[in-house]
């Protein structure tokens, strides 16, 4: 398979300036990706002088799944035609098809990721500072994309992205729909129109997936769970609750550190705040809207989890959507 | 299908109803469980028992791939783990690296549940898949039809006997099976029995065909200090072989018969039984689990999963490596292998 991407490379070299004396003997370094029959599989390409990768490839290990990639191609395409968000963007993006298995092939970012910065330290006493600073660099891109593509939010909208493979989500897994549920949706519907609008969504939006580049500048990888309609404040909310559950402090249940951070005093809290506070104010979104969204967001995210893997990966999610709603009053914003 | 051959005479096999038989030893290979047997069902791979895997063949033989997993989450059994992991395709990741197409014909030694299998079925034309255990190549059968996969053969059959001839192949796959041969043939020394395994497969393998195989450095970091041998005793894939022998007879009672190589042991090796093009791969942080896998000859991909991966996940194998990185020995201590080679001429034959 590698062989005929290095093919395919080697006939749109054009496209990421390579030159044919740089494509002559290119070599594919595997990193990460996921485990997943349907998941990712990452490489770094590596020409034959090259001390650092010249291009990152991706692709799906099923070429069935590989339409994941062409909208991801798709999401990026449109993203870059914004003059603000191209420069937080992998590109040039191309998406190739060697022997009909879709690739999509992508500038390399060389700065360090973001997750490199997170301390081994158990004491958060030591970390309180590299955290405010992660959550504000995290928080800076968001204000660039949701300051700069929105789209007006209606409830008929809302019903058909959210209300419905929510009620759908909750039928799969509890075996029928809560009333409750469906009456905690339509409030956050007509709530969330009068004050909210749609606009892009990372949809992975972790420490793992933002490089911080050698003069400041942040890139954001992974965009292959974005979407075009999502709604503020959710990308920020998963960075921070990744952030928190990733952190090696004390206590050691990470789950049960994000729901002290949010529903309690600790230090993180105030952390918390300020970023929202701040990323509010920047957005011009009112505070009531971000506390409106977080349990909704915990919601969402069961619901991708659910759908990408099992159960097991949902539970946590859901159950700190069933604790947003039950500790409302405690939230740390 | 290509055509199957006696084990015992190789002689080509001919259907017999449901079952096999050879016209010249007049022997009749049938099935079990509907899979093809060359050998007797007493051998069992792993710690679940024959009598288990009944049981777990009845409740799971209707269920999803997705319940299947959960089933084994459930049901804390010892040596579960194996089947639960084999969904995780990552395993297969290393082949990406073979050429392989739609036409291929590829053969899975030692096949277990299928965790290359499956995978490499979706890419292919044709699987053929061996393995010792009966109950695993059910299992691979059940989790295959789950996933609408049918080009899979399985064949309940000794690594040591199979029973295909001649140049069938295009790709020969062996992961995590090949130190293991040793034991399969307690008459003869272990490197006689692996080399008379890689001559076979170079016989099966159709010209510039490909050898994939998975396998540990015998002289690994993690086997220096954190992880036990394939005899389950420490350091023994350090010591001289006489020495590891008489370590595993005093502690384990058997001889010491899974023999790994080390890097210039295994080019040389494939070099010998005719192999060319032998490029070894680094997996990380195992074949089992390649999150990265790193091309051996370009030693700037090496330093630069050294110092963007490593350093922040491991600081002491960072450390370690970074230090045999500046001595021109990476290789030599790098815990896990994957191997692609192709085949060559045959052993004594002269070049054109």
């Amino acid at each position: 398979m590698l062989n005929e991407i290095a093919n395919t490379i080697i006939k749109s070299r054009h496209a990421f300036s390579l030159s044919e004396q740089d494509c002559r003997n290119l070599s594919f370094l595997k990193v990460g990706g996921n485990p997943w029959a349907e998941g990712r599989i990452n490489y770094l390409v590596f020409t034959e002088g090259s001390t650092a990768p010249v291009l990152f490839v991706k692709m799906i290990r099923e070429r069935a799944k590989g339409v994941a990639l062409q909208r991801e191609y798709e999401l990026l395409q449109q993203l870059a035609s914004h003059n603000a968000v191209a420069p937080f963007l992998p590109l040039p993006a191309v998406l190739l098809s060697p022997g009909d298995h879709p690739i999509l092939v992508q500038g390399v970012c060389r700065g360090r990721r973001l997750i490199s910065s997170l301390s081994k330290s158990p004491f958060l006493f030591h970390q309180q500072s590299r955290i405010a600073r992660n959550f504000h660099q995290a928080s800076r891109f968001l204000k660039v994309l949701n300051g700069n593509i929105q789209q007006t939010l209606r409830i008929e909208d809302f019903h058909r992205l959210f209300t419905e493979p929510l009620l759908s989500f909750e039928r799969t897994l509890m075996g029928k729909n809560d009333p409750v549920m469906e009456a905690y949706l339509e409030e956050v519907g007509k709530q969330v129109v009068t004050c909210l609008f749609l606009t892009p969504l990372h949809g992975d939006y972790s420490a793992t997936n933002i490089f911080l580049e050698p003069q400041g500048d942040l890139k954001i990888i992974d965009w292959e769970t974005g979407s075009s309609n999502g709604l503020p404040l959710c990308d920020l909310f998963y960075f921070m609750t990744k952030y928190i559950h990733n952190l090696k402090i004390l206590p050691k249940n990470r789950w049960r550190r994000v729901e002290t951070a949010y529903f309690g005093k600790t230090r993180i809290s105030g952390l918390i705040e300020e970023t929202v506070l701040d990323y509010c104010t920047s957005m011009k979104i009112p505070v009531h809207a971000a506390r409106l969204i977080l349990p909704f967001h915990f919601l969402l995210k069961a619901k991708t989890k659910f759908s990408m893997r099992s159960r097991e990966m949902t539970a946590p999610w859901y159950s700190l959507f069933r604790s947003a709603l039950k500790h409302e009053r405690d939230l740390c914003f | 299908m290509i055509a199957l051959f006696c084990p015992k005479c190789k002689s080509q096999l001919n259907p017999a109803g449901h079952d096999l038989s050879c016209p010249a030893c007049k022997r009749t290979w049938s099935k079990k469980c509907g899979i093809i047997s060359f050998i007797d069902d007493s051998y069992s791979y792993g710690s679940i028992t024959k009598d288990q895997w009944e049981e777990i063949f009845q409740d799971i033989s209707d269920k999803s791939n997705e319940e299947i997993q959960s089933y084994f989450l459930a049901h804390k059994m010892k040596g579960r783990w194996p089947y639960i992991q084999s969904f995780r395709t990552n395993k297969a990741d290393g082949t990406f690296y073979l050429p392989v197409t739609a036409k291929d014909k590829v053969l899975d030694i030692g096949c277990g549940p299928g965790s290359l299998s499956v995978p490499l079925a979706k890419r292919a034309g044709e699987v053929y898949a061996v393995d010792a255990t009966l109950a695993r190549l059910r299992f691979l059968e059940l989790r295959a039809k789950n996933e609408g996969v049918s080009n899979i053969r399985t064949f309940h059959a000794s690594a040591l006997a199979m029973p295909f001839q001649g140049s069938s192949f295009d790709h020969v796959l062996m992961n995590g099976v090949f130190e293991y041969m040793g034991e399969w043939d307690q008459s003869r020394p272990p490197e006689v029995v692996q080399k008379g395994v890689l001559k076979n497969i170079h016989g099966l393998l159709k010209p510039e065909g490909h050898l994939f195989m998975a396998i540990e450095n015998r002289y690994g970091f993690d086997f220096i200090y954190r992880k036990r041998d394939h005899s389950k005793l420490y350091l023994t894939s350090l010591m001289p072989r006489h020495l590891a022998d008489l370590v595993t007879l005093a502690l384990r009672r058997r001889p010491y018969r899974t023999y790994t190589y080390s890097y210039r042991g295994y080019l040389d090796l494939f070099a010998k039984e005719g192999f060319k093009d032998i490029t070894i791969y680094y997996a990380w942080p195992s074949y089992q689990d390649p999150r990265f896998i790193i091309p051996s000859r370009n030693r700037k991909a090496f330093t630069y999963f050294l110092e963007n991966f490593l350093r922040s996940s491991d600081r002491t194998m960072y450390l370690f490596y970074t230090a045999a990185f500046g001595l021109g020995m990476e290789g030599h201590f790098f815990s896990h292998f994957i191997i692609t080679a192709k085949k060559g001429l045959e052993r004594g034959a002269d070049a054109p």
